[in-house]
């Protein structure tokens, strides 16, 4: 099998499995937050890979992803909370007016020669405040009041709500990975890939650069939107304050930076880990300190992670499925926990901690363990050298 | 009809005149030799030439086709194609990686598979196979330079700009390249050689032109055109010209 | 009528403070190649200090300009120390201020909380008072802003261009490796024009405090206004900042009036895209430091 039909049947099977697992859920009469959680995760894994399409693949930096994801939630807040439009109708509308915003936005700065990363990055921290102060302006939009989405049906057939929200946030996210999968695939992400090494030599090689820059932030800004669209029905009362604050543009650069910005798989490994971190804090009641660690952890991972976790647990694998495993059974055994989430949460930090011990010092380790006969390098550390 | 002619191009940095109605044509087939001193605006004629810069006036037509207003992938997609004086590898790439990028844009669009199977060709033709799978950063400046050429072949180009592709290199390396240079007007592109190293281009040009302050000052056999007063001045000040 | 020409001549004035509040970010931005997101959060954190100070200890505010400033010279010089130390390029560097902005922003807030928080006009002196030309009234608060932001562009404007600093800075902005060669040490300069630029910043914080009432939002809400004046202005140079900041300045006053004050950061916003259509290479010569 050539490994893109590999990746592809991955991605049936995996989407398939999950699609499933409510019903699993309610059969093995599993918790019902299971399912809440992982729509959650789903919406994470979409918002960071979008993002990471554009900022990883290109180089282009953005704080945009919030302008992106409240065109989303506000097309369908709008279309759907105020004007009675069908949800389903309205969902691809906040994806599509996304996708415009962000195209305007290319248009406009992504042109300028000189200082046109830096200037980007900047226009993308602004151009969220200027749509939260739009809204907040304009009552058709939301005017400062904020929009009921109780009264907005589901369609029957996608089940009761939170059924309902993870096929959708499935779905999406489903399609957001598959669309940076293909693109890290091809002449397109290859192309963005030297654009970020060099652009101008990019251009001079025969790489159309303003072309597929275009096309990364269309790509971002449309998923983002689509997904924003969704999760308009779980925010539930939509206001201006809830949309457009710090935490979908901070996360997602957080994700991306933890799992990897190489790769595709880089920003779903991140927002797992992410996420369920997260998660596990609040549950904890420590919503407080959460900034402040969510903010140390952004420089921490900047300045330790060279190119991502994902990477390390592809050529630490062994490493990482017996840490994993083994904390958790350690976890499970001695009653630490009986929340598998939590159980699941502290493994994923005792790995990650692992993965981190920079190559040097873990093939010493390695070699100390061997009897100083082995081999230095584990399955694939060279890999480190490729993508 | 020449492949490149250059007309009247001029090109200014505020108030610098970097270029001051350079007009050059080059013959298909021909190596070109392109010398001056130092700040006579060859790497900017290159840049124009290229797309990196944008001309302030004056005219460019490559085969038949007026390219002036063409910005760098277009001209790529033409056939023009350049190397850098400090090569510009794609660091997070291998020589193998950038190899192959390269072709799958250059002349005509190719698939990825394609691509990388295609790299091995440049990468044997340059000597670079052994390194071929290796980060760029551990490559010595003279393969580093070799990659900039097959990089640059890779795109299939009717026309290789080349800016001091000798600047940095030993003796034994500067006959490396000229051979290198050589084999590839052998496979049948023009190039364009801009260079310090007198020897070296003089030993590859068929013919030689001479800029100084963004115009051309002489132009012809190379031979003729070193021992012309003009050039000697333009590089040695008046006190160069012997008696 | 009298309405409009108020909020021009307002304008005017805050354009000084957003001049002030620019200018550090323009120079770390022009000379050091480093977007200092943290920026933000120094200016937020001076004024919650002044204020915090001020009430604490009954001492006019604007004396405490003689304890926040050296302290934030301290604490730039510092990060640009760390900067350097951790060897980030502009893109990591980007993101790390990125993250110290967020821890800063927690801890303002938990310190302080999320409540408004104003100097007392017993110890505010400068609070409601204003000088009245006419018809105009010229609030003290931004009034002293002004005037203060107009002297430190000139200031640094002369030491950038007459002083040895200066030039040293000018070198090192266009080529660390070349200053070098001539005996700048580029990371002592680096770090010295980091604290400067901080400096600068904390001061503008005490305006801020003596102005108006604090809030952990006020950081972010400046995106908008910043950003704009450096860009417009040019990088590095000051006299630049205190004419764009000027002209935001007035742009967002005039809008407050007409369309009301929720309306200034896109104002400011469409401004600046306005100038990145228009004028782009404005952008590139206008970088005096290099």
């Amino acid at each position: 099998m050539t490994s893109r039909a590999r990746v592809l049947s991955g991605f049936a099977v995996f989407g398939l499995a999950l699609f499933f697992f409510p019903a699993f859920q309610e059969a093995m009469e599993l918790p019902r937050f299971y399912v809440i959680f992982l729509l959650s995760i789903f919406f994470w894994i979409a918002q960071a890979s979008s993002w990471n399409i554009l900022t990883g693949f290109s180089g282009y930096f953005s704080f945009g992803q919030g302008a992106w994801f409240g065109i989303g939630v506000y097309s369908v807040a709008v279309l759907a909370g105020k004007h009675g439009w069908p949800f389903i109708a309205a969902v691809p509308v906040g994806g599509l007016l996304a996708l415009v915003g962000g195209l305007a936005l290319g248009l406009v700065v992504f042109r300028l020669r000189m200082l046109g990363g830096e200037i980007f990055a900047l226009t993308t921290l602004a151009i969220a405040f200027v749509l939260a102060a739009l809204a907040r302006l304009t009552s058709a939009i939301d005017g400062g009041t904020g929009t009921f989405m109780t009264g907005t049906p589901i369609p029957e057939f996608l089940g009761e709500f939170n059924t309902a929200m993870y096929r959708m946030t499935l779905v999406v996210m489903l399609l957001t990975v598959l669309a940076a999968y293909l693109i890290y695939d091809s002449r397109l992400g290859w192309g963005l890939f030297a654009i970020r090494d060099d652009e101008a030599v990019a251009g001079g090689l025969g790489i159309p650069a303003f072309r597929y820059k275009m096309v990364a932030l269309g790509v971002n800004a449309f998923f983002a939107g689509l997904m924003g669209g969704v999760w308009a029905l779980q925010i539930g009362f939509v206001t201006v304050e809830e949309v457009f604050n710090i935490r979908v543009p901070l996360f997602v650069i957080l994700m991306s930076i933890l799992g990897g910005m190489r790769h595709w798989m880089g920003p779903v490994v991140g927002a797992i880990i992410i996420f369920t971190l997260s998660d596990r804090l609040n549950s904890a009641g420590l919503t407080d300190v959460n900034q402040i660690i969510i903010g140390s952890l952004l420089v921490i991972l900047t300045l330790a992670v060279k190119e991502g976790i994902y990477m390390r647990m592809r050529d630490r694998w062994l490493t990482t499925l017996i840490s994993m495993v083994g904390v958790m059974t350690i976890m499970a055994v001695f009653g630490l926990t009986t929340s598998l989430i939590t159980g699941f949460a502290v493994a994923m930090v005792v790995t990650v901690t692992i993965l981190l011990v920079p190559d040097r010092l873990w093939d010493r380790v390695r070699r100390g363990s061997d009897g100083g006969g082995g081999p230095p390098v584990e399955d694939g550390a060279m890999a480190e050298a490729g993508r | 009809m020449s492949l490149l002619e250059v007309t009247s191009v001029t090109k200014r940095f505020g108030g610098i005149v970097a270029l001051d109605g350079v007009d050059i044509s080059i013959e298909e087939g021909e190596i070109l030799g392109l010398v001056g001193p130092n700040g006579s605006g060859k790497s900017t004629l290159i840049n124009v030439l290229s797309g990196f810069y944008a001309a302030d006036g004056g005219e460019v037509v490559f085969d038949g086709e007026d390219v002036s207003e063409m910005q760098a992938h277009q001209l790529a997609a033409v056939g023009i194609a350049r190397t850098f004086q400090i090569p510009r590898p794609f660091d997070t790439m291998t020589p193998r990686e950038n190899v192959a990028v390269s072709y799958m844009f250059g002349h005509s669009r190719h698939s990825l598979v394609e691509a990388r199977l295609a790299a091995q060709e440049w990468l044997d033709f340059t000597g670079l196979a052994r390194v071929a799978d290796v980060p760029v950063s551990e490559l010595t400046l003279h393969q580093l330079k070799f990659l900039e050429l097959a990089r640059a072949l890779a795109t299939q180009p009717k026309l290789l700009l080349l800016d001091e592709v000798l600047a940095g290199l030993n003796p034994s390396e500067i006959d490396e390249s000229v051979e290198m240079i050589r084999r590839i007007h052998a496979q049948g592109v023009t190039i364009l050689v801009v260079e310090h190293v007198i020897r070296a281009v003089m030993a590859l040009s068929s013919r030689l032109v001479v800029l100084n302050q963004g115009a051309v000052i002489s132009e012809g056999d190379p031979e003729t055109v070193m021992s012309d007063a003009a050039v000697v001045t333009a590089y040695l000040g008046d006190r160069g010209r012997s008696a | 009528m009298d309405l409009l020409v108020q909020g021009i001549v307002t304008g005017v004035l805050i354009g000084g403070l957003y001049a002030l509040m620019s200018i550090g970010l323009s120079l770390s931005w022009g000379a050091l190649k480093i977007i200092n997101l943290a920026h933000f959060s120094f200016i937020l954190l001076s004024a919650y200090l002044v204020y915090q100070l001020a009430i604490s200890f009954s001492v006019n505010p604007l004396l405490l300009t003689l304890v926040v400033v050296p302290l934030f010279f301290v604490i730039g010089a510092l990060m640009q120390v760390l900067i350097h130390r951790a060897k980030l390029d502009e893109f990591k560097s980007l993101i790390v201020t990125f993250g110290l902005f967020i821890i800063l922003q927690s801890m303002i807030q938990t310190i302080w909380s999320a409540d408004f928080r104003r100097i007392g006009s017993e110890v505010n002196v400068f609070e409601g008072g204003s000088i009245r030309l006419g018809d105009i009234t010229l609030p003290y608060p931004v009034l002293l802003a002004f005037i203060a932001s107009v002297a430190i562009a000139v200031a640094m404007s002369l030491v950038l261009s007459r002083t040895y600093f200066g030039k040293a800075v000018r070198a090192v902005a266009q080529d660390a490796e070349m200053a070098r060669a001539f005996g700048i040490d580029p990371n002592r300069v680096a770090v010295l024009l980091s604290g400067v630029a901080t400096a600068i910043s904390a001061l503008a914080g005490v305006f801020i405090a003596i102005g108006q009432a604090l809030w952990p939002g006020l950081a972010v809400s400046w995106f908008g206004i910043v950003f704009p004046v450096v860009i417009l202005g040019g990088l590095g140079n000051t006299m630049g900042a205190l004419t764009a900041g000027v002209m935001v300045g007035v742009a967002a006053g005039v809008a407050s009036v007409v369309w009301g004050p929720i309306s200034a950061p896109l104002v400011t916003f469409v401004i600046l895209i306005a100038a990145l259509l228009f004028r782009p290479h404005g952008l590139i010569t206008a970088r005096s430091v290099a």
